[in-house]
């Protein structure tokens, strides 16, 4: 089975491609994930992933990129989310269902116009294995890219997300930080479209980076193993997809479970017993 | 021992700050204050008098009227030299951050942008953990502290980040006597070297003790100036209401 994997990868460019891209992925995913689940904002990095729907069929119509339509909604949810919390009575996982709720069904109309519906099967669960060449690099450049942000921030990032009220009494602008995450997420649940799919993405930027949060007790070495972990499951998952031809998303959506689940019951920090906070 | 005059007087100046939350409490009321440098400044006052507010108008965490300057120049231009030590902090208690690393965050604000921690800091983060009593635990990581323990944690951040005005809210809630008397120690210490500080407290038996000057509140200005002078009956009444008893036994 592995020999016919690994035979297929000399062989097929395809496959080359959808390996490549399927690491870069995984591990660009498993960085941005580790601020996503220290932050608390499991919940809008599925929104966000699933609001750059109508982005992407709008781009499909005009015939630009569609990382710029993404990217647009992707950024116009988290200011939509971020503006109904902050100035209404309503919290932020109920401004977060109402906002995504939207955005995926008017991305799902918009495709409907655009494209067909194996388009639509397509975006909701990823290709990896149709992956073009012009597709892989501007995945690998949006990941350099944002990982080269996250290197250059890193101190700010650690700061406004483990301690916001002295990051706040400092005079940090902590909701520039906010934004600059949301973007960097917004590129991340782009690519990651290509590889599970808009509704599994979540599971790519949470569960290797929560998987890694078990482990470890410092930020760096956190997102390293989160990224390992992404890769590696990615990896593993297009594997699996190939040899027993399953969807890869999905596949490698249970392999990144199957790694947690191992991690949460043998995790020498049994971080599943929950911690009391100060209360003073 | 001699120390170096500084050129510029250390000064907080508050004038008419008020503070309302939500369009009904009003947390200070029209709020005027003088506080001098080189000093320790004690902020008193019963639960709810504004004492947490005062400090977070000068910080700008919180919104304000009235004018707030510190050395002259408009506050909101001066945080980076105001360590602050949170009555409540909301710090999750898990995130993946050790001892060390933690007291290390108080060298950022003195860092450019895309520089990082330097090996002279993590000698000053070093010798804060020293004096605060937690060298061992440095490498654990922070959920495995005793709450007292994380307390000191976060006042050591507050040494190292080595600004001129040190902002302490209850600072000591939670912290045994033998580590209270070494913070009180390295607070005078600092102020001895030009450091201006203001701590809220609540225990009224340690003022005359620790505190040069005394800001009481409630709500609006009860009193300000030299301990000596402002903390008497008379103006603890005001503060407090008529039942006030201190127990300077001891
Ligand atoms: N975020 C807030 N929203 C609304 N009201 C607030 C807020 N923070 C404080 N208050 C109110 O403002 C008043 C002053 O609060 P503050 O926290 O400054 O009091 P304090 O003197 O520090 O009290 P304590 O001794 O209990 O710490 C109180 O009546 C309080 O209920
Ligand atoms: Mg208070």
């Amino acid at each position: 089975m592995l020999a016919e994997f690994i035979q297929g990868l000399m062989e097929f460019h395809f496959l080359q491609n959808a390996l490549i891209t399927a690491i870069v992925v995984g591990t660009v995913s498993g960085v941005v994930g580790c601020f996503i689940i220290l932050r608390g904002m499991s919940l809008m990095g599925d929104a966000i992933s699933h609001a750059v729907l109508p982005g992407v069929a709008i781009a499909y119509i005009l015939n630009i990129n569609f990382f710029i339509g993404a990217i647009a909604f992707g950024i116009l949810s988290a200011v939509i989310i971020t503006y109904i919390k902050e100035n209404s009575v309503i919290k932020s996982d109920t401004a977060i269902g109402i906002t995504f709720s939207s955005f995926l069904a008017l991305g799902i109309i918009l495709i409907g116009f655009a494209r067909t519906s194996t388009d639509l099967f397509h975006i909701l669960f990823g290709n990896i294995l149709a992956v073009q060449d012009s597709d892989k690099w501007i995945t690998i450049a949006v990941a350099i890219f944002v990982v080269l942000a996250i290197v250059l921030y890193f101190k700010e990032l650690l700061l406004t997300t483990f301690d916001p009220q002295m990051a706040k009494a400092l005079g940090t602008r902590v909701n520039f930080y906010h934004y600059m995450l949301m973007t960097l997420l917004t590129l991340v649940a782009v690519t990651a479209m290509q590889s599970v799919g808009t509704i599994l993405i979540v599971a790519l930027l949470i569960t290797p980076a929560a998987t890694a949060y078990l482990f470890t007790k410092t930020l760096k070495t956190m997102i390293f193993l989160s990224a390992g972990i992404g890769a590696a499951v990615s990896v593993v998952g297009l594997f699996i997809g190939y040899s027993y031809n399953v969807a890869v998303g999905s596949s490698i959506v249970l392999t990144a479970t199957v790694v947690f689940l191992v991690s949460f019951f043998v995790s020498p920090k049994q971080k599943y017993i929950k911690r009391r906070g100060h209360d003073g | 021992m001699i120390y170096l005059r500084r050129e510029v007087m250390e000064m907080i100046e508050c004038q008419n700050v008020s503070v309302m939350y939500n369009n009904e409490v009003e947390a200070l009321k029209k709020v005027s204050l003088t506080i001098m440098g080189p000093t320790i400044t004690g902020i008193i006052g019963p639960n709810g008098s504004g004492k947490s507010t005062l400090l977070k108008a000068i910080l700008g965490m919180t919104r304000s009227t009235g004018k707030i300057s510190i050395n002259g120049v408009s506050s909101k231009k001066m945080l980076k030299k105001i360590a602050y030590v949170a009555q409540k902090n909301l710090i999750d208690l898990s995130f993946p951050i050790t001892v060390r690393e933690c007291v290390a965050l108080g060298t950022l604000p003195n860092l450019g942008l895309f520089k990082s921690v330097r090996k002279e800091d993590w000698r000053r983060v070093e010798r804060a953990l020293e004096v605060i009593g937690l060298r061992k635990e440095q490498e654990r990581q922070i959920g495995a502290l005793s709450g007292g323990q994380f307390q000191r944690v976060l006042i050591a951040r507050c040494l190292v980040q080595d600004a001129d005005y040190l902002f302490l809210d209850e600072p000591f809630v939670g912290i045994d006597m033998v580590s209270e008397n070494i913070i009180i120690k390295i607070l005078k210490d600092l102020k001895k070297r030009g450091k201006t500080i203001l701590i809220v407290h609540h225990d009224l038996s340690k003022v005359e003790d620790y505190f040069d000057q005394l800001v009481m509140l409630n709500n609006k200005i009860i009193a300000v100036g030299a301990t000596s002078n402002v903390f008497n009956m008379q103006n603890l009444k005001r503060a407090y209401g008529e039942n006030i008893f201190i127990d300077r036994s001891e």
